[in-house]
């Protein structure tokens, strides 16, 4: 023994002042108790100002202190007293939790020692203090900070075959809180593969180099989770060789996978910009050009370097720069995030180019503008052809409003002429009726007639198709319908035609009423003159309506029409398809007019010798 | 049946102008008739008809397609004289546009309309009967 240390000893046992500055100063508690009589225990001073008490209120009984142990915490320190009584090997030392007086947690490492009779038996025990309230908290201000991060620690000891994982390191791995991991298992958790590989070679490299790591691999967890993880490990060298390792392990799973995506995105990105059909281009917040793809170098006929050079105004047709601008605009402040349209570029030679462009932005997090991404589609070739096309349009416009006005001149001035020879021979006939004895004179009055007859068929023809849209309007069809089959009933009755109208009161047609009146009265008409003789006949008239138009059906049994052979003419002027003598072949003629003129159209299904249904569409809206 | 001195005939072809005039003359309810050949032919006689002071036509049949003057012209011009003498207007057209028809509405004639051919029951029954 030291002698100072021995001279210590000495002075201890005989001077009471030096055990007084020990106890004192050195320990922030100290407590000695009896326990021959359990209830008496002495605590000096610094005990109970360590907790916050008058040490001159605080009575000397073991319940004062018991009292105030965190209960949970003063049953692991009676479970080590016992252990300590019956094996003085078992050290008396546990942190535990005092109540301070103010109500706070005080945290203090309590150590103790049993003090026994000749015979081994415990008669006292001497206990000390120390408060880590401090590194307590620190020690949990840590804790919370790693698990935040999900930062875990990890300890491998190669020498003593031992791991150690901190809780967080457990929660990475998915496995329970006792768990206890191994060298071999420590390892296992790694992805087979690459990231066991590596991380096996790490391990050995730390050991036998000292080489210290931090790498990202892939574990896979108790529950069958893939996940990234970054693991960083320092080796320790003791006594001249490396055996431990210590390091931690962070779970970056949801950052690593959005870098991944996020790389993929931008290859994808890349990839499409560049490789596009397209024009693409990235211009800045002022519309100079940072990217562009060749495409649309192809398009505008300038390279890459020297777009780069020039903002998209300077190659805008002026035109069109200021709605360009202002939907740009539009964008910066954020009343849109996107628009389209079509303007024009100078190629680099001069020529005008037509593109369509469509133009979306991308932001920062503070959804200022980051750069703009533009989508750019050459469309001179279809803007070439609308503007043909327009002048074809226009040309045919023109010369078919000048065939509408020729057709009427025409049909006005031969009904003049035609009406001047039919009056002329009226006034011969009724002066000179022997002439019509004549054969060439009787011919000359049916010519006349057939002419007459011919330019007033014209004129109808004529009138239909000068209609105007704005005079037609909604039309109940029903009443209509009822009108012309009373009209012609009696027709009807002796031809045993039995004529059915199954439309409906509040179904309404687009169209004017002569001409419905005119429509409906053909189809009538047609039903008893192509009637079957071999049967009794009837005609049906049905509709069917959707949100666009509206048909109303008439189906007979009559003769039917052979398609096959007529179905391209069945609508021409003066083509009659039976023996008829009625039929002169311009009933279908004018009917198709009229209904071409509301804006619809006639369908036909038809079989000989079963029937026939024209199907009359009227659109539901007048445009 | 109203009986009439004098008729007016404005019509450019000389066909219409030889049945019409027949047709009056047949119907035995006009004493004589006036030939002009076109709107301004028949604004300047029936100008010069005024002047003089002598009698105007009761009765004027009109047709629209002309040259120099039209029906139209002629009675846009015509509504401009003032005449105290009571005549009727009828147009009589080879057109039978409803286009037209709805034009002699704004001139206050629209029942006064007749499609050609004339005959003389289409006189008789629009202008004797009216």
């Amino acid at each position: 023994m030291n002698y100072l240390q021995k001279e210590l000893y000495d002075l201890v046992k005989s001077d009471d002042t030096i055990f007084e500055f020990i106890q004192s100063n050195s320990l922030d508690g100290m407590w000695f108790w009896d326990l021959e009589n359990p209830e008496n225990e002495w605590m000096n001073e610094r005990f109970w100002e360590t907790l916050g008490y008058n040490p001159e209120n605080m009575p000397h009984k073991a319940s004062a202190r018991q009292n105030i142990i965190n209960q949970d915490d003063l049953k692991l320190a009676v479970a080590n007293f016992q252990k300590h009584l019956s094996d003085p090997n078992h050290p008396y030392d546990q942190v535990v939790r005092y109540t301070h007086k103010t109500g706070k947690i005080v945290w203090i490492r309590c150590k103790g020692l049993a003090i026994r009779n000749k015979k081994g038996e415990p008669i006292r025990m001497l206990g000390s203090h120390i408060e880590v309230t401090n590194l307590k908290e620190q020690e949990r201000f840590l804790h919370r900070c790693n698990q935040e991060a999900h930062i875990g620690f990890w300890e491998m000891d190669v020498t003593n075959k031992t791991v150690i994982w901190s809780g967080t390191t457990k929660t990475i791995h998915e496995v329970d809180e006792d768990y206890e991991p191994s060298l071999d298992t420590g390892i296992n958790f790694y992805k087979k593969g690459y990231s066991r590989d590596r991380i096996t070679e790490l391990v050995l490299l730390a050991l036998n180099d000292g080489k210290g790591f931090t790498e990202e691999l892939q574990i896979v967890t108790k529950l069958n989770h893939t996940k990234w993880v970054k693991v960083i490990g320092i080796p320790e060298k003791n006594n001249g060789s490396f055996q431990r390792i210590y390091g931690t392990i962070q779970d970056i799973d949801l950052l690593k996978t959005n870098q991944i995506k996020l790389k993929q995105s931008e290859q994808a990105f890349r990839g499409s910009f560049e490789n596009a059909a397209i024009g693409m281009a990235i211009l800045d917040k002022d519309g100079k050009w940072l990217k562009v793809n060749q495409t649309l170098c192809d398009i505008i006929g300038y390279t890459a370097l020297e777009l780069h050079k020039l903002s998209f105004q300077d190659i805008t047709h002026p035109d069109d720069l200021d709605l360009d601008l202002y939907l740009l605009k539009e964008i910066i402040t954020g009343k849109r995030d996107h628009y389209k349209m079509d303007k024009r570029y100078f190629h680099k030679d001069g020529h005008i180019v037509y593109i369509h462009l469509a133009v979306s932005v991308v932001r920062d997090i503070n959804d200022d503008v980051l750069h703009f991404v533009s989508q750019i589609v050459d469309i001179t070739l279809i803007k070439e052809q609308e503007i043909r096309m327009e002048k074809i349009i226009s040309i045919t416009k023109d010369q078919n409003e000048r065939l509408k006005n020729f057709a009427h001149i025409v049909s006005h001035n031969l009904r003049s002429h035609s009406g001047g020879i039919s009056a002329l021979l009226g006034i011969l006939k009724s002066e000179l009726p022997e002439l019509f004895n004549n054969e060439m004179v009787q011919l000359l009055e049916t010519s006349s007639q057939n002419l007459e007859e011919t330019i007033s068929d014209l004129s109808e023809i004529v009138q239909i198709n000068m209609l105007s849209k704005e005079t037609l309007t909604n039309i109940p069809i029903k009443p209509i319908i009822d009108q012309q089959i009373e009209s012609i009933l009696p027709l009807a009755e002796m031809n045993r035609v039995k004529i059915k109208n199954n439309i409906p009161d509040n179904l309404e047609v687009i169209g004017i009423k002569a001409y419905l009146d005119s429509i409906v009265l053909n189809f009538i008409t047609n039903a008893i003159k192509y009637r079957s003789k071999d049967r009794d006949s009837y005609l049906d008239i049905n509709y069917k309506k959707n949100t666009t138009s509206t048909s109303i059906e008439f189906t007979d049994n009559g003769l039917g029409i052979n398609l096959d052979l007529h179905k391209n003419k069945l609508f021409g002027m003066y083509k009659t398809f039976h023996r008829n003598e009625d039929s002169k072949g311009i009933g279908l003629f004018i009917t198709k007019n009229q209904v071409e003129a509301l804006g619809g159209k006639i369908e036909v299904e038809s079989t000989e010798n079963i029937g026939t249904t024209f199907k009359v569409n009227f659109r539901n809206e007048k445009n | 049946m109203k009986k009439i001195n004098l008729a007016c005939i404005i019509e450019d072809d000389p066909t219409h102008v030889y049945i019409t005039k027949r047709f009056l003359n047949l119907s035995g309810l006009v004493e004589s008739v006036l030939i002009c050949s076109n709107g301004k032919d028949a604004f300047d006689k029936l100008k010069s008809i005024i002047v003089n002071g002598e009698k105007l036509p009761e009765l004027i049949l009109l047709d629209l397609n002309m040259p120099i003057w039209d029906g139209w012209q002629f009675l846009d011009a015509f509504k401009t004289i003032p005449v105290e003498q009571k005549l009727e207007i009828f147009i009589v057209t080879s057109s039978d546009s409803e286009a037209d028809k709805r034009r002699a509405e704004e001139y206050n004639i629209n029942s006064n309309y007749i499609v050609k051919p004339i005959t003389l029951e289409k006189l008789k029954e629009t202008v004797f009967e009216a």
